[in-house]
């Protein structure tokens, strides 16, 4: 029963994709009804799983078996992926309204569901690596959807290609992995080595990891990522595979030693501190949540770097919802602003404000959102952020080193900068007045643009997740995954305090400078030196497209002239040079060899010519020669004897 | 009947080019129905043989063929020499067994895709024909004369076929081929002559040692005369080596060139590209495959000590094939050459599965040949659908062809990404089987460095850069293509077209998902090598 239920979940939403392709005209609907069977299946099979394993194992080839495992945490995110993806099902359908390859659009969206759910149920490293392929792969495609922008085009195969990088380590690290030990199923899997090699991969694991999330210093692909359609976006470079990477971490968490935990939390704060800068000086509404979400996983990072990993897993839970509101916000604003004057540049923020009244729906469900993100009470961020802020910092009491207490302490800042950059977006997009060139019309109600943003709000409330405003009460947590964890007490409510004290800073700072009256006039998009620095992601990104890049088509241009300045011309010569030395051969042949011939043969004809003259009829000279003949036979004899 | 089924299938082509004598030179449509008709024959004769195969047949590689034919065929005395022996030897296991499979699939398809020829019809089918019977042939000779034989046959069809109906450098080409190969020929000449010197059985009754070109009796060191120059416990040195050594190395350096092997490769280019569509098709899907079987049926099950020893430098030499062949693929401008440059890239892996000396490894380069034959042959059809079109393959004259040529990119889209081993397509299992043993062994034998493995993934890495690349410049973008009277003839895949891709994409899928379809009648004859290998090593 079990099997025909998770296949059922799994493969649905493929199927919908192929049945939507072939019926271009309803393959909205189509596709959103076969993800609405796969999330009620998905919900009504975390209903009633046990503690137990569901596990479905098959020989892919011979000597070697793969299997697919469930459990509570990966039902879970099941549940998550297939309804985040239904909601973006539907609202693709008003996002996408008119669009001439809707019908390819929702066959790739149906096929980066079918991975993403495949690689939550995958138990085998190879298997999970093949889904997280795949899952890379679909998001690919999506990005390239609108591939007659070149633009575009571009940014998906630098999207590709950074995590084609990083998979290919992460490969690198499996295969070692699967090298050393006998089975490569997840669930047995133990500690590793402490030796070199077992360094050696779990480092590369680990930059596998890191270059799905988005950390640091992979994370220029996720901006890119951000040419794809809004909605895309949302499923997949917010709530779901960028996602991946802290799942996987959450699964592998077992086999890493403490040291290199340690290394994963700094890099996670790092990621989150730096992102979180970086997206408070950005412009296009995208990428603010772009870097935000970048800011976001490395949170989660640190989360399971220091232990907290069910908190991390119920962040993903969490930041899933409120982040893909507030993408599907951002797409409604862009939908919206795109009707409205299609030349215009859209996505700038600048160019924006005072969409409040033109869409209250959206206005309303971005801001439960934005206070889930920011971390507000009652709000569903907080309960995780929480448990984050509160595992990092029992993490720093029990640790030796000193500096171990800078991670919660950066944690904290980094609330003041969410809420700044959060509050600044609000104020720039909702309030104020419209900066744009046009006059704004009302926009067109449509259920599908408003349903999947509301539902998405609701889920982030806090109400749902725990009753209580403070305190260790997380029946949530210990409902879906299945466990109680630690919580300390009483103890840690200061920090909590001060976390949204710092939060409502963030906003007080945000609303002083771009929300008093006439304030919005991009102050802060000044052209300092630093600031444009910040702006561009420390040039990370120009310095791997300006300096990596073309140095490494330098070195392919170079390696093939070695083909065809030193083999080609070598073996062109040699061929040249045999063929003149059988030209040197063939002048030999002729002057030499038949030389010798031809002169031999004259020296007959000469011969010959004179010996003729003896055959002539002149007796007196046959006379004479006969005696002249004698005499030197005489002389000879003479001479001789 | 099935115990000729092996003859029926190499010979049923050679059938074909002969009824084409009987048909004048214009009836083009009766031409290209017979090589159709004996191409598709050949074929069904080869799934049959898969049906009757027994994946589990003889617990030793010299007993493990099946379908084993047996003749003699050119026998006499020589005097004190003894007698010269040479046997019509035929036999297939699980390692030729799919390439034959593969064989026949691609002539099927070349037929298919030459359909549109016009000039000289009947003498291209013929020597097409003759092509596709001495490559089984080789496949499935058990006699190193015969399959020498066969070796070379290939040859001749291919350099007439290149030289005549080719592009506008076809004779560089052509002659550039025949040469490179034929020093490789050379090469395995001189080793096959010097095992035949060293084999053989004493005849009981004439008391003269019985020489043969039996390959099973060359792979079993029993059958080598005591103090011969090539029998284990020779002390025979050549420039300080010993003579096995040498010949190990001679005969690989035979194959490789054929492989290729870097820098033995120059050839591949210009041959690819010089060839029409359907025999750089073959050139790709199949010549190249005849050197990774000699190495695997020869080079390797001959000379297993020494090439146990070297293991190490082969699977080098494999990883620099991957890195280099994929270097230059990417500074191409000419999808073509591009494509050439990325099997020498993909035929690396076959080198290092072979070099790690586990089972993995060995199915897994096994298995690369046969996923690139259906992949490569899949890209230059790709590269021949724009060629026929408007006689242009350089990337930079084409932009956006996905909004113009929607069927055709989605083609390319699964080939090209079945190409950079993306899972669940063919490309990945191949690599994936050889990087397992490559890791593998490194991990307990201590043989292989990790580098090896490190260098073929990065090779992997370049792959996808530069098919992603070229995706890029080619089909995504706006719409656009150099020259205006183009315009009118960029039109999508038609019914034939779809006709040679289908059964490509399928077996792609298929290789790609389920490997298992062919791996299971493979992986008793590979651990049978293995085994044999393993049993004759001398550790150093």
């Amino acid at each position: 029963m079990e099997d025909y239920l998770l296949a059922f979940i799994l493969f649905l939403p493929l199927i919908g994709g192929l049945i939507a392709y072939n019926i271009p005209l309803k393959s909205g609907i189509i596709a959103s009804s076969f993800l609405s069977i796969t999330t009620i299946l998905a919900f009504y099979y975390l209903s009633f799983i046990q503690e137990t394993l569901w596990v479905f194992q098959f020989e892919w080839f011979p000597g070697f078996v793969m299997g697919f495992a469930v459990d509570r945490p990966s039902a879970m995110l099941i549940l998550l992926v297939s309804l985040i993806s239904f909601l973006v099902h539907i609202f693709s359908i008003f996002y996408l309204l008119g669009d001439r390859h809707k019908d390819r659009y929702y066959l790739k969206l149906g096929f980066f569901t079918f991975s993403m759910l495949g690689l939550l149920m995958s138990d085998h490293l190879i298997l999970l690596f093949i889904f997280w392929e795949l899952v890379g792969f679909s998001s690919y495609l999506l990005i390239i959807f609108w591939f007659e922008d070149i633009k575009n085009a571009k940014a998906g195969r630098i999207a590709f290609m950074t995590n084609r990088i990083t998979d290919l380590i992460l490969f690198m690290g499996l295969l070692m992995l699967l090298g050393s030990r006998n089975d490569g199923f997840i669930s047995n899997l133990g500690p590793l080595s402490a030796d070199a090699s077992g360094k050696t991969i779990g480092i590369c694991i680990l930059i596998g990891i890191i270059g799905k999330s988005a950390q640091f210093p992979f994370f220029t692909w996720l901006p890119r990522a951000m040419a794809g359609p809004t909605p895309v976006s949302a499923l997949i470079h917010a709530a779901t595979m960028v996602a991946a990477g802290v799942y996987l971490l959450f699964r592998l968490f077992a086999i890493f030693d403490p040291y290199l935990l340690n290394w994963i939390a700094s890099l996670g704060i790092i990621t989150a501190f730096l992102a979180a800068l970086i997206a408070a000086y950005q412009t296009d509404i995208k990428w603010v949540l772009a870097y935000s979400t970048i800011s976001q996983l490395g949170y989660m990072v640190m989360g399971i770097g220091v232990g907290a990993y069910h908190m991390a897993l119920f962040h993903l839970w969490t930041h899933a919802f409120f982040k893909a509101g507030l993408f599907l916000c951002a797409g409604s604003v862009i939908r919206y602003l795109s009707i409205q004057d299609p030349v215009a540049v859209v996505q700038d923020m600048r160019t924006m404000g005072g969409l409040k009244s033109y869409l209250p729906i959206t206005f309303c469900s971005y801001f439960i959102c934005m206070m889930a993100l920011v971390g507000l009470p009652f709000f569903s961020g907080f309960i995780s952020k929480e448990g984050i802020l509160v595992g990092a910092f029992s993490w720093a009491n029990q640790s030796q080193n000193g500096l171990a207490f800078s991670l919660p302490i950066i944690a904290l800042g980094i609330s003041f900068l969410t809420a700044y950059y959060m509050g600044k977006q609000l104020l720039l997009v909702f309030f104020g007045s419209y900066r744009g060139e046009k006059y704004l019309k009302r926009p067109q109600k449509s259920w599908t643009e408003r349903a999947p943003i509301l539902v998405l709000a609701i889920l982030s409330l806090g109400v749902f997740y725990r009753i209580h405003f403070l305190g260790g009460d997380l029946s949530f947590l210990e409902y879906w995954l299945g466990i109680q964890p630690q919580v300390e007490g009483a103890g840690m409510t200061p920090m909590i305090a001060s976390s949204i004290l710092l939060v409502l800073l963030g906003l007080g700072f945000s609303y002083w400078n771009y929300g008093r009256q006439g304030m919005h006039k991009m102050k802060s998009f000044n052209s300092s030196r630093l600031s444009v620095f910040v702006q561009n992601g420390f040039y990370l990104d120009k310095f791997y497209m300006g300096i990596l890049v073309p140095s490494f088509d330098w070195l392919a241009f170079k390696t093939s002239k070695i083909d065809t300045v030193l083999i080609n011309p070598f073996v062109n010569k040699m061929s040249v040079s045999i063929v003149v030395l059988s030209k040197i051969t063939d002048l030999f042949d002729k002057l030499i060899v038949d030389g010798l011939i031809s002169l031999m043969k004259r020296i007959m004809q000469i011969l010959g010519l004179m010996f003729t003259k003896f055959h002539t009829e002149r007796i007196q000279m046959h006379f004479v020669s006969a005696i002249i003949g004698l005499v030197i036979i005489l002389v000879w004899l003479k001479f001789a004897l | 009947m099935s115990s000729y089924i092996l003859s029926l299938i190499i010979w049923m082509p050679l059938l074909g080019a002969f009824t084409l004598f009987f048909f004048s030179e214009f009836q083009t449509t009766g031409i290209k129905i017979v090589a159709l008709a004996s191409s598709l024959i050949q074929f069904l004769l080869s799934i049959w043989l898969v049906l009757g195969f027994d994946p589990n047949y003889g617990d030793h590689l010299l007993t493990s063929f099946q379908f084993v034919e047996k003749f003699s065929w050119i026998s006499m005395s020589l005097g004190s020499f003894g007698r010269f022996n040479i046997d019509y030897h035929l036999g297939v296991d699980g390692l030729s067994l799919w390439l034959v499979v593969l064989s026949a699939l691609i002539t099927v398809l070349g037929v298919i895709a030459s359909w549109n020829l016009k000039q000289q019809v009947r003498s291209y089918f013929m020597l097409y024909l003759l092509l596709s019977t001495s490559i089984v042939g080789c496949f499935l000779a058990l006699d190193f004369f015969l399959f020498y034989l066969f070796f070379e046959l290939v040859l001749l069809p291919i350099f007439f076929l290149i030289g005549l109906w080719g592009g506008p450098r076809r004779s560089y080409a052509s002659i550039k081929f025949f040469i490179y190969t034929l020093v490789g020929s050379l090469l395995i000449l001189i080793v096959m002559i010097a095992l035949y010197l060293s084999v053989g059985v004493e005849d009981p009754s004439s008391q003269t040692i019985v020489h043969s070109f039996n390959l099973l009796h060359m792979m079993d060191t029993n059958y080598f005369i005591q103090g011969s120059s090539l029998a284990k416990d020779s002390l025979l040195r050549f420039m300080g080596m010993p003579l096995r050594a040498v010949a190990f190395f001679t005969l690989f350096l035979g194959f490789a060139i054929k492989l290729p092997i870097v820098p033995f490769h120059t050839w591949l280019p210009d041959a690819h590209v010089e060839a029409s569509t359907p025999i750089s098709v073959i050139l790709a899907a199949l010549l190249l495959k005849l050197g990774g079987y000699g190495l695997y049926r020869i080079a390797f099950s001959i000379f297993p000590d020494v090439a146990f020893n070297f293991g190490y430098f082969i699977a080098a030499g494999g990883v620099l094939a991957i890195i280099y062949g994929g270097l230059n693929a990417m500074a191409q401008n000419d999808l073509k050459r591009m494509i050439a440059y990325s099997s020498i890239s993909h035929m690396g892996f076959v080198l290092v599965g072979l070099g790690s000396f586990t089972v993995e490894g060995a199915t897994g380069g096994v298995f690369q040949m046969i996923a690139h034959g259906f992949i490569s042959a899949a890209l230059f059809l790709i590269v021949g659908v724009l060629y026929d079109r408007i006689q242009n393959r350089r990337i930079e004259n084409f932009s956006g062809l996905a909004s113009k040529l929607p069927g055709y990119s989605f083609v390319v889209m699964i080939v090209f990404f079945a190409s950079l081993g993306l899972p669940g397509l063919a490309g990945f299992v191949g690599e994936l089987l050889v990087l397992m043993g490559a890791f593998n062994v490194s991990a307990i034998d201590g043989m292989l460095p990790s580098w090896i493995g490190i260098g073929a993934v990065m090779g992997m890495l370049i792959t996808a850069a530069y098919y992603l690349w070229t995706i890029q410049r080619m089909f995504l973008g706006k719409y656009w293509v150099r020259q205006q009277s183009w315009q009118s003839k960029m039109k999508d895949l038609e019914m034939r077209e779809w006709l040679i891709f289908t059964p490509l994409i399928l077996g792609i899928f298929v290789l790609g998902i389920y490997p298992k379809v062919i791996l299971d009648t493979m992986n008793h004859s590979i651990e049978l090598f293995i085994a044999h290998v393993g049993n004759l090593k001398i550790k150093p």
